[in-house]
């Protein structure tokens, strides 16, 4: 009797063991697929809704009209209203969101948009860097011209930077001053 | 951006569903869609296909709930990292200033005054707001050199306790009370106004350098008849004194150590905190730098100067003896060697004939002394004698000034090295002038004092009378940055613009201006004094036009730009152009040239030997406090002494013997008595001091300075006693006792001697002249590995130990630029202090007579790194650039690299030292620096981010990087060129020409740690054939 | 060839009824009161440090006294310290089981409960003392999403990480099979439902057939052929951690030797502590634990005494024979220096007390011998200090030179970890078997029988 007993406490310790096991093996790089704790796919909602698809897409405005500064800066800016309003002075005037802008430009006032593609602190990325050196901005932003609204769509961890850094044709540098310091 | 922006943490902020379709299906984006994903159910059943659990599925299926159930459990979690992702907000211009790009730095010129040395400064700001302070490197006197007040100077803007509005003292009668209100300005200067008309104005400021701060003084005191009195606690009235007894002109002159091939200083520490030391240090390091005919400095030191610490020949005395030094040289050469064109003059030898044997009242070998006459004489009009600074305040300090006049005359220095009328034209400091206006405060002649940029209630002794004269006065207006000691006294404190927030100016030398440009809005709602003065003026409607029209400072300082300065030095160029210039270069103008004067025979009659015995007191300014006006910034009170190493206190300084004779203990609580006074110090034992000297900092002892600087130490400006006025801070008798309380002082630095270990390495100029590489032993080191290859950069540095004076400069500047935490006194003490960079101190030779050396210890940036070998997570690894790289984010904080460094470079951050840090301080962070959170190890990085910007400039530009076109913050610092940065790889560059000198070494080689950081040796000019045989390296010694 | 009279190893000729009915006695009997009294003072002490850890870790390592020069202190110190009394227990139990020494089975079962629980306070030490505990994970080399990032195996610490996991897993479940069968004795007398459940949980089902006896002999055997090397490079590993960095006083090749005999050393005193301890608290084993016992390991205590002796002897001849000028300093400085105390401290507990074992009375004196061994282990902790601190306050650069700052935290910390220990072991002589009844049966008639060999 007491044998039947200890085989099911024997068989539920395999079975948690198993279980845990089974993670480690595969866990890791299933969740690094799926992006999990990277915000891969984080899609915020934005203060006013900024079509990329309608301004890079249709309109093909060129992505350094607004975000000027990404040729020399570790910095690709925000726009100023200023740069909006160049356009939309005349443009869609009618537009509640465009007179919102318009609202806060004549208040002087701002626009809080809320961050999408976010680095940690430690992690000093460089744009101006990179566009140097011919990388396009859908490399590593995606389709950004398709995008109604902008989401994240690299993980951006640091095994997909070093990844590309790894490659011998890139020449990248892969001193972890490189990023961290 | 994102350093600066807030974290707020909001959780319902998006929905993960709301993902658009078009998207590639293989990514999840949803967590019911992941949970239903066919593809994943099998692969989670097949995970089990093997298990024992199979069987029992059938039976009751518990382990596949359970194995569901964890699956779920996973889920949960795995979903809350996408969840709890901070939500930060960017917050663009509304329009953008084309000046301003996000990350990148913008100079400004500017100008700091401290007093009575005013240096040229590149102001370094991000998204517009100041973050560190650069020497300019154009600029004519400090030449790109800063002082370590200088930058730390930028802190105090961001100090949390300025006042932020007009505030209104609510003083009872006696004027003890504490409370105030904030006032406003309206209010404020309607009062003024009223009081103004009823005359007996007094405008009390430090000293003006400024010409428009002159002018818009000057013009409000013309118009209200108003007096201004300048005074500062380190007036250099002395000086101006004794050049006028002895020329009849009461202007500094100006000193070219450059110049000079044999300089002697009697107590002037013009290496630390007399005059311009930064300017100084400069010459001095310069004309040093020719080694084969480098300049002799000897240094009659009654307390341990910098200068002292630097001194090829340091002679200990006491103050009562510096008369008989000097006048004992001009007796040596002049009547027993019957030089210069006053020998055989009879009112001269009856002058200097009391001082005949001064060598053996001195205790020092008369060799020494009649050497030194002749190296005098030999460089006539080459040489250089200062006196100076607070520890010649005895009675006697214009004798003093009249007898290194004189000798400075009869060698010809003066037209050559000292440059009369040349020095700092607007200090015009006065303890004189004060003393009057107490007198007419107390007559009740004064009913209105405005008081600007000096703390006089702090700063004077008690018997000095200002406290008491100015609670006479009808209305006191207060005008600085807190209210601070004197501010308390005041009716009204009206908060003036930090100097990086306000316009200004400076006369650095006559015919040298300065422009000071502000480099960030007003933090507060505060005014500049000029524009104070100017509103009064045109309120009460009085005074010149300029004064009442212009409706900002800036406008009347561009006035007087343009009607004064242009003129002068304007070099006929269109004055829009010229101000264009002013504002790039930061100054104009270049020094007027000066000749020989006649000095005044008879103002030498006066100087007659002092006598004295038993222990005579010296006060002295330290070089991180200076006169104590920056007392708040946590960096100063944190930066250990150059040479006592001690920080966050004052002390009193004993020679060994007579710490020896009371049985003193280091941090033994002394109880000293100085005309009547007793105060209680704690006892530092100070090698090389005179055994009769008691030695106290000033500068410490605030009240009202604010959390940081309140209660440090002990106010010892109370020791100074007055005789006619005039300031005795040095040779007051002083009794002292031994209380034998116990009393613990932080001294990061606790062992002075080297052991005997090749550390720093010395050598005599005799050895160096017959081999340059003398005084090391090199050592055959060999390695069974391969070394690593660096094919693009190598980035190294040199310090060159023969120009490094130890002014501990490049430590603050460190600190600033790479957010380095302050620890405080406690954990000081406990050994956690933070510094990346390190001046270590030890003492050479004789104990009784120990001489100094300095050494600035940093990261030595190994290629074979005992750090990293032993990092279990590979956190501090080699780069390819010949840099140890220190990767914050990965470093678990085991601290092995620590106890593995050879150097003890590291720091680890015991505590969130990140969290301490006070609104608006965190404005001060750099950027580009991480801030380093709890449990870490950090370390020098050799300034990274500066090498990283600096070559994507480059790249930027498309073009091959230049020497010494980016440089660290420690080498631009540095007042006299000690550390030098660049590339090793490039046989061009100065560091690695300096890699090959002979005087080259690194520290511990034989370890084989191959640092990148090398040194240069120290050459002594000391006529000695060798250096003293108490230190330095026995060859057998180091070996492993 | 003369005869050679056994003392037996097992007092007053019990039957083999009387074995079990002693040895099950205190996991059956209700407590008495010395053993609660004992009981809640180290679970109150254990409270005590859990609660300073928890202060430690949320606050920072700033609470103790490490510092700079002194990077590692209390926590490293201690953590050696337990790691060497973790060692005597596998020593006894598995290479005096290899070498077929009968006089072992009575001690064997405590001396290794001793060792696991030593191990479990150890090995909290390093994973506690890092500056980022809640990252400790990285030290273990697992697929990981940075590129990946791997660990850095040329550093000792990680050895370090591999050698006390494994030292610590083997000896858990070499511990764990030997009780097995007496388990199984312990469940079948069960009165009483719980206790049956739970000692046949851990009993797995154990039926004593021969079949199960001979599965048990040989993983018994495997384990114990397993677990010797453990005993030797567990602690020749820890000394790595000090014998590969280059810090004068670390930087010695003696160290593998030097901490496995200092091991043995500590184990031993304090399994000596404990047996006399447990002999106090019951009675009846003193005819198990016989005084015969308790001398051997006294011997044993002397030898490697002597051994650490010439470690410490050696240690000074190498750094004035090297002529290497920072060894030298160091050395002098650990003798004559501010901490010279702790050194004199350390020689005169670890080498000289012990001489006392030369006369067989004090062998044989439970008091005596109790006194000496708490000497040994108050020795052999300064000995870490001596290594660990004396090295650090003193390296190459006098301007880094200083002190420990030795904070009351340290104090508590060394306290609680006796704390944890004792909690642990004093539930084990309620929970378990002390003393392996399966073992000591086969032994009953060793000594009494006359003339056969």
């Amino acid at each position: 009797m007491h044998q039947r007993f200890s085989a099911g406490s024997l068989s539920f310790a395999l079975s948690v063991l198993a279980v845990a096991a089974a993670f480690a093996l595969t866990g890791c790089d299933q969740l690094h697929k799926l992006g999990i704790g990277y915000n891969r796919g984080y899609q915020p909602d934005q203060p006013i809704p900024f079509d990329h698809s309608v301004h890079v897409g249709q309109n093909k405005i060129q992505c350094q009209y607004c975000h000027n500064q990404v040729e020399r800066s570790a910095h690709s800016n925000i726009p100023a209203l200023s740069t909006c309003m160049n356009c939309h002075l005349t443009v869609k005037t009618d537009s509640p969101h465009i007179q919102k802008l318009r609202d806060a430009y004549d208040k002087g006032k701002s626009i809080e948009w809320v961050n999408v593609h976010m680095l940690p602190d430690f992690v000093h990325f460089n744009h101006s860097a990179h566009i140097q050196r011919g990388v396009n901005c859908q490399t590593c932003h995606g389709p950004i011209e398709t995008m109604q609204k902008v989401y994240q769509y690299e993980t951006l961890s640091m095994g997909w930077c070093v990844n590309c850094h790894r490659q011998p044709e890139n020449r990248a540098p892969l001193n972890c001053s490189t990023c961290h310091n | 951006m994102s350093e600066m922006n807030q974290h707020d943490h909001d959780h319902e902020n998006h929905d993960h569903s709301a993902a658009p379709k078009e998207r590639d299906s293989r990514y999840w984006l949803s967590l019911d869609q992941w949970a239903q994903d066919p593809e994943f159910q099998k692969m989670a059943e097949q995970e089990f296909q093997s298990s024992p659990l199979r069987e029992s599925d059938g039976e009751d299926g518990w382990a596949r709930r359970e194995f569901l159930k964890l699956m779920g459990a996973s889920l949960a979690m795995a979903s809350a990292g996408c969840i709890r992702r901070p939500v930060q907000k960017i917050i663009p211009y509304n329009k953008q200033p084309e000046e301003v790009t996000f990350a990148v730095s913008n100079f400004y010129t500017s100008t700091y005054f401290d007093g009575s040395e005013a240096l040229g400064l590149l102001v370094r700001t991000r998204e517009g707001r100041p973050l560190k302070i650069e020497g300019n490197p154009k600029h004519p006197m400090n030449l790109g050199g800063t002082s370590v007040r200088a930058q730390a100077h930028i802190l105090s803007l961001y100090d949390p306790e300025r006042i932020k509005t007009p505030i209104r003292n609510l003083l009872n009668k006696t004027k003890t009370n504490r409370d105030t209100i904030t006032a406003k300005w309206e209010e404020i200067d309607d009062a003024v106004v009223k009081q103004l008309a009823k005359g007996g104005v007094a405008i009390l400021t430090g000293s003006v350098n400024s010409p428009t701060g002159r002018a818009v003084i000057g013009d409000f005191a013309q118009a209200f008849g108003a007096r201004h009195v300048q005074w500062e606690p380190l007036a250099h009235e002395e000086i101006r004194e004794g050049q006028k007894l002895s020329y009849g002109d009461d202007s500094l002159p100006f000193y070219r150590f450059d110049k000079a091939k044999v300089i002697v200083s009697v107590d002037a520490d013009f290496l630390g905190t007399w005059l311009m030391p930064t300017t100084f240090s400069r010459q001095f390091s310069k004309a040093r730098k020719d080694i084969a005919n480098m300049p002799k400095l000897v240094a009659f030191d009654s307390a341990y100067s910098l200068t002292g610490a630097n001194a090829d020949i340091r002679v200990r005395i006491k103050p009562s003896q510096q008369i008989a030094v000097v006048m004992g040289l001009a007796h040596e050469i002049i009547v027993k060697k019957g030089q210069t064109r006053f020998a055989g003059n009879a009112s001269v030898k009856s002058a200097l004939d009391p001082f005949a044997n001064v060598a053996s009242q001195l205790a020092l070998e008369p060799a020494l002394f009649t050497k030194l006459a002749d190296d005098l004489i030999q460089n006539r009009g080459k040489s250089l004698i200062v006196a100076g600074g607070l520890p010649t305040l005895t009675a006697q300090s214009q004798d003093l000034q009249v007898a290194v006049n004189f000798l400075n005359s009869a060698l010809d220095n003066d037209g050559a090295t000292v440059e009369g009328k040349n020095g700092l034209p607007g200090v015009g400091a006065s303890y004189s002038a004060l003393a009057s206006l107490v007198n007419d405060l107390n007559k009740g002649t004064i009913k209105t004092v405005i008081i600007h940029g000096c703390n006089p209630v702090y700063a004077l002794p008690e018997e000095f009378g200002f406290a008491e004269a100015l609670k006479k006065a009808e209305m006191v207006l207060y005008t600085g940055d807190r209210n601070d000691e004197t501010g308390r006294q005041a009716h009204f404190v009206i908060p003036d613009h930090h100097s990086l927030e306000s316009w200004g100016d400076a006369e650095i030398g006559r015919g040298v201006y300065s422009i000071h440009q502000p480099t960030i809005r007003p933090m507060y709602d505060t005014r500049s004094l000029g524009l104070t003065l100017m509103t009064w003026a045109y309120m009460a409607k009085r005074g010149s036009k300029r004064l009442t029209t212009y409706e900002t400072y800036y406008d009347f300082l561009r006035s007087v730009w343009k009607e004064e300065i242009h003129p002068k030095v304007g070099k006929g160029q269109a004055f829009e152009d010229f101000w264009e210039n002013v504002l790039q270069e930061g100054f104009a103008g270049s020094l007027a040239d000066s000749s020989a004067r006649n000095f005044k025979l008879e103002a030498l009659s006066g100087v007659k030997p002092v006598s004295s015995q038993g222990y005579e007191l010296v006060l002295y300014p330290t070089i991180a406090l200076g006169d104590g006006r920056l007392a708040n910034v946590p960096w100063l009170q944190e930066l250990p002494d150059p040479v006592t190493k001690i920080c966050w206190d004052n002390y009193v300084c004993l020679s060994l013997a007579t710490a020896e004779k009371m049985h003193v203990r280091e941090g033994h609580l002394m109880e000293i008595s100085v005309n009547g006074k007793k105060h209680k110090l704690p006892a530092h034992i100070q090698p090389g001091l005179h055994d009769d000297v008691l030695a106290v900092p000033v500068g410490y002892g605030r009240t009202a300075a604010g959390k940081v600087g309140n209660g440090i130490g002990l106010n010892t400006y109370q020791m100074v006693s007055i005789q006619k006025g005039l300031p005795i801070f040095a040779g007051a008798k002083a009794e002292i006792s031994n209380t034998k309380m116990k009393y613990q002082l932080a001294n990061p630095q606790g062992h002075h001697s080297m052991e005997g270990r090749q550390i720093v390495v010395e050598a005599t100029l005799k050895e160096y002249l017959k081999d340059p590489g003398a005084g090391m032993h090199k050592h055959h080191v060999f390695s069974i590995w391969p070394a690593h290859a660096y094919n693009g950069h190598k980035w190294g540095m040199a310090i060159d130990l023969n120009s490094c004076t130890g002014c501990n400069a490049c430590a603050v500047a460190c600190q600033s630029e790479n957010n380095i935490p302050v620890v405080g006194k406690k954990y000081v003490i406990q050994g956690r202090e933070m510094h990346w960079l390190r001046v270590d101190r030890y003492y050479v030779g004789d104990p009784a007579n120990a001489q100094t050396v300095f050494q600035p210890m940093m990261c030595q940036h190994c290629a074979t790194a005992p750090c990293e070998t032993v990092c279990p997570v590979a956190a501090t690894v080699h780069s390819s650039e010949g840099l140890n790289d220190m990767v914050y984010n990965r470093c678990v904080g085991t601290r092995y690299c620590s106890n593995n460094c050879p150097y003890k470079v590291r720091r680890f951050n015991w505590f969130n030292y990140a969290k301490l840090i006070e609104k608006p301080m965190h404005l001060a962070l750099n950027p580009d620096v991480t801030v380093r959170v709890r449990g870490v190890m950090e370390k020098c990085t050799m300034c990274v981010h500066r090498i990283k910007a600096g070559k994507s400039k480059a790249k930027l530009e498309n073009r091959e990087l230049q020497d010494g076109e980016f440089t660290t913050a420690c080498a631009q610092a540095c007042p006299t060129d000690a550390i030098t940065f660049g590339d090793i790889n490039n046989p061009e560059s100065r560091v690695a020409k300096l890699f090959a000198e002979k005087r080259q070494y690194a520290v511990l080689e034989e370890f084989h740690t191959a640092p990148n950081v090398r040194y240069l040796s120290k050459i002594r000019n000391d006529d000695q054939e060798t250096r003293p045989g108490s230190h330095g390296h026995d060859s057998k010694g180091g070996h492993s | 060839m003369s005869q050679m009279k056994r003392n037996p190893l097992v007092l007053g000729r019990k039957s083999l009824k009387d074995i079990t009915e002693d040895i099950v006695a205190p996991v059956e009997s209700f407590p008495s009161k010395g053993w609660l009294g004992l009981f809640l003072s180290a679970k109150t002490l254990f409270i005590f440090y859990i609660i300073t850890l928890g202060l430690v870790v949320s606050t920072g390592m700033g609470l103790l006294g490490v510092n700079h020069p002194n990077a590692w202190g209390t926590m490293i110190i201690t953590f050696v310290f337990w790691i060497g009394i973790g060692h005597a227990g596998t020593l006894i139990s598995a290479i005096l089981f290899l070498f077929r020494q009968k006089w072992r089975t009575s001690v064997a079962r405590t001396a290794e409960a001793m060792t696991v629980f030593a191990v479990m306070t150890a090995g909290l030490f390093p994973l506690l003392h890092t500056g980022r505990p809640w990252l400790d994970f990285w030290l273990f080399p697992y697929p990981n999403q940075r590129g990946p990032l791997w660990v850095n195996f040329r550093s000792p610490l990680l050895w370090d990480v591999f050698a006390v996991s494994t030292y610590a897993t083997v000896s858990m479940v070499f511990w764990y099979i030997g009780m097995v069968p007496d388990f199984a004795t312990i469940r079948d007398r069960a009165k009483n439902k719980i206790r049956y459940m739970m000692y046949g949980a851990l009993s797995l089902g154990w039926r004593g057939t021969a079949k199960n006896w001979s599965h048990y002999e040989m993983v018994y055997l495997l384990l114990a052929g397993l677990s010797t090397p453990l005993v030797l490079s567990v602690h020749t590993i820890v000394s790595f951690d000090f014998a590969v960095s280059n810090l004068p006083g670390w930087h010695t090749t003696i160290f593998p030797p030097y901490f496995v005999a200092g091991a043995i050393f500590s184990g031993f005193g304090m399994v000596v502590t404990l047996m006399t301890l447990v002999r106090i608290g019951f009675p009846e084993f003193k005819n198990y634990i016989t005084l015969d016992h308790m001398e051997v390991m006294n011997k044993i205590i002397m030898a490697t005494g002597l051994m650490v002796g010439y470690a410490y002897g050696s240690e000074f001849f190498v750094a004035w024979y090297s002529g290497n000028l920072y060894e030298r300093a160091v050395f002098i400085n650990r003798a004559f220096g501010d901490y010279g105390w702790s050194y004199w401290c350390m020689i005169s507990c670890n080498v000289l007390i012990p001489q006392l074992f030369w006369f067989k009375k004090i062998r044989r004196s439970i008091p005596i011998m109790f006194v000496i061994s708490i000497f040994v282990n108050i020795g052999m902790w300064f000995e870490r200090f001596v290594i660990t601190v004396t090295s650090l306050h003193h390296d190459f650069l006098p301007s880094s030179w200083g002190n420990y700052a030795w904070s009351p935290y340290d104090t508590a910390i060394l306290a609680g970890s006796f704390g944890m220990f004792l909690t642990l072991f004093l539930l084990y002589l309620r929970l378990f078997p002390a003393i392996s009844i399966a073992e000591v049966k086969p032994v009953i008639n060793v000594g009494y029988e006359e003339g056969k060999h």
